[in-house]
């Protein structure tokens, strides 16, 4: 199971109410590489990471994961094949971190099983990545949102998924977290695995992401290279701001600077 | 680090220790119940007194008297206490518990319903189904709303607005009452208590409130992962709406044959979990069985309670539930507004 992943989108449409969130979104992506969805708000990312996911029906169209609809998935296969992270970051219960990351690997174990050791080492394993190893033993309610953002990132990795769906995984942190977090997630890739992300910080998007997925109104308005998809002229067209461009070390990233 | 950071590593006990220390609390208080008559009056001296002179009577006080309160109230405590912890956990909500939500009013209704207009026959022992027909209306209509709340609070006035609906219902009943036989029977189901019943009650309500309880188990899973929210939970593989169907289902046949038998009975399903949630890590599958457990040792210890304390009449066992736990209702809103919650 270890080997190649594949994810294709094919001209989905999905969301719940009359207007369809997203509408007739295709695109094809296989491991390796990160990908950002961007686009301004009401775009449709979060509805179309959630269609990805499974967690919303398709209105027409298709998701297919390593070539099989996601419908015609077991639900428990799928759920050790596709990890997503919640936009939400509200943890119900005061549980200690280390029993809430061991919550990803519900998928993997039977209904009477206790934690094997093969469970103990990607728990392990999922604190060590996400540097929350020292929190292990703290009620989830006792941390700092960096913190939390890190530790419910461990109970999506300690489910060992190939593809990695995190809603907005860095809104609300402070750039050293955020970071931390992207950088993480960019590593996560050497390993075959595929992420898909929503991101709101465009600069953020250009610095991490292997390929940008513009959405607006629903659709893809671009999808390429970070450099070939934001450019002064699409952050007009979607966003409606001017941008400045800012080049370091050979790289350019572009910034909103103000409304166009 | 606040005061959840300390009491979920500190006070966390060894599942065995709790599920074994909660079984014997259980086995001893079911004993003393059985031994215990009205003032004290009836006790082991005086059972085996009369067990010397006239043992038919003896077999006959036990097991036509004595088993069938004390099974009931180990069972309804049961139903309680575990029908409180899977509310909580599938709605996220410490407050959600059946009296609060309007569930065991709404199935006193339905065996007012059944008994009032004479449903098979009007037979006392066809109320069970009538209260699980009740309860299942109140939990559908919650279940269904609580996902979409965002406030614990939100929940609780669903709950206010189910209660109110219930209580007039019922009032009406009473109020329309034929004779006053009919309105002393309505009564029963308001307040609540083991006292008088048959072992003819428990034939009918045991096999619902067992069924019950196996689909409220079936839940215990999925109530871990809904620590993470409903679509986390969803993506670990948990599909959502099979398992509210069946918390639905398992309280409506478990609370709804309970309060058909006996009456409401508040906060039992509140403050059970509420106490015995910090020694299981705060973990909602391991409150389920500590649940069911507390549940029964806090009725039978209620229940001899309302035994002992010298009152003209017999306290009802829910009036004694309800004074006591109005207070802690309140407490727990206060802590959740301290919170911010």
């Amino acid at each position: 199971m270890t080997g190649s992943v594949s994810l294709a989108v094919d001209r989905l449409t999905a969301g719940y109410d009359d207007v369809p969130a997203v509408s007739n979104v295709s695109f094809r992506a296989e491991g390796n590489q990160i990908i950002g969805l961007v686009g301004p708000n009401g775009a449709g990312k979060t509805t179309l990471l959630k269609t990805i996911a499974g967690l919303m029906p398709a209105k027409s169209g298709c998701v297919a994961i390593d070539g099989r609809p996601t419908e015609e998935w077991p639900r428990n296969d799928l759920a050790r094949r596709v990890g997503y992270l919640s936009q939400e970051r509200t943890v119900h219960w005061p549980v200690t971190v280390e029993r809430l990351v061991s919550l990803g690997r519900l998928p993997h174990r039977g209904p009477w099983d206790g934690l094997s050791a093969a469970d103990q080492e990607s728990i392990d394993r999922a604190l060590e990545f996400t540097d929350t190893l020292s929190l292990s033993q703290r009620a989830v309610t006792a941390l700092s949102g960096g913190e939390l953002a890190r530790v419910l990132l461990a109970r999506v990795l300690a489910g060992d998924p190939k593809i990695i769906l995190a809603d907005e995984p860095v809104s609300g942190l402070d750039p050293g977290h955020a970071l931390q977090v992207l950088a993480g997630l960019r590593d996560l890739t050497a390993e075959g695995r595929l992420v898909v992300i929503v991101l709101h910080d465009l600069f953020m998007a250009s610095r991490f992401c292997d390929r940008l997925i513009l959405l607006n109104h629903g659709g893809v308005a671009a999808d390429g290279a970070p450099s070939d998809v934001l450019t002064p002229h699409s952050l007009r067209d979607v966003y409606g701001v001017d941008a400045q461009a800012v080049v370091h070390n050979g790289e350019t990233a572009l910034v909103p600077w103000g409304q166009a | 680090m606040n005061a959840h950071a300390l009491a979920s590593t500190s006070r966390e006990v060894p599942q065995p220790l709790m599920l074994g220390g909660l079984t014997i609390l259980v086995a001893v208080l079911f004993v003393a119940s059985l031994f215990t008559g009205r003032l004290g009056i009836g006790g082991l001296n005086d059972l085996m007194a009369v067990r010397g002179s006239d043992p038919d009577t003896f077999w006959l006080l036990l097991t036509e008297v004595r088993l069938p309160r004390t099974v009931l109230a180990v069972t309804v405590g049961a139903t309680l206490g575990l029908s409180g912890a899977v509310l909580q956990g599938i709605l996220r909500n410490p407050l959600a518990e059946p009296f609060i939500l309007g569930a065991s009013s709404s199935a006193a209704l339905g065996a007012v319903i059944v008994f009032y207009f004479g449903i098979a026959g009007g037979s006392a022992l066809a109320t069970p189904f009538g209260g699980v027909a009740g309860t299942m209306v109140a939990t559908a209509i919650l279940v269904t709303l609580g996902g979409r709340a965002q406030h614990p609070l939100t929940l609780i006035l669903a709950g206010v607005a189910i209660n109110a609906l219930a209580a007039a219902l019922t009032s009406l009943a009473l109020n329309l009452a034929p004779s006053p036989y009919a309105a002393l029977e309505i009564v029963f189901w308001i307040l609540g208590s083991f006292a008088d019943r048959s072992l003819d009650h428990l034939t009918f309500a045991l096999p619902l409130m067992a069924l019950g309880w196996v689909l409220l188990f079936s839940t215990w899973r999925a109530l871990d992962a809904l620590t993470l929210g409903e679509d986390a939970a969803a993506s670990l593989g948990f599909k959502l709406a099979a398992v509210k169907v069946r918390a639905i289902l398992g309280c409506a046949f478990a609370v709804g044959a309970a309060v058909a038998t006996t009456g409401v009975i508040s906060f039992v399903g509140l403050v059970v979990p509420h106490i015995l949630r910090p020694f299981v890590g705060y973990r909602p599958s391991r409150l389920l069985p500590a649940s069911l457990l507390g549940g029964a040792a806090l009725m039978l210890a209620a229940d001899i309670g309302v035994r002992l304390i010298d009152t003209q009449l017999e306290l009802k066992i829910g009036v004694l539930t309800a004074l006591i736990g109005t207070p802690f209702f309140f407490h727990l809103l206060f802590v959740l507004r301290r919170s911010g919650q």
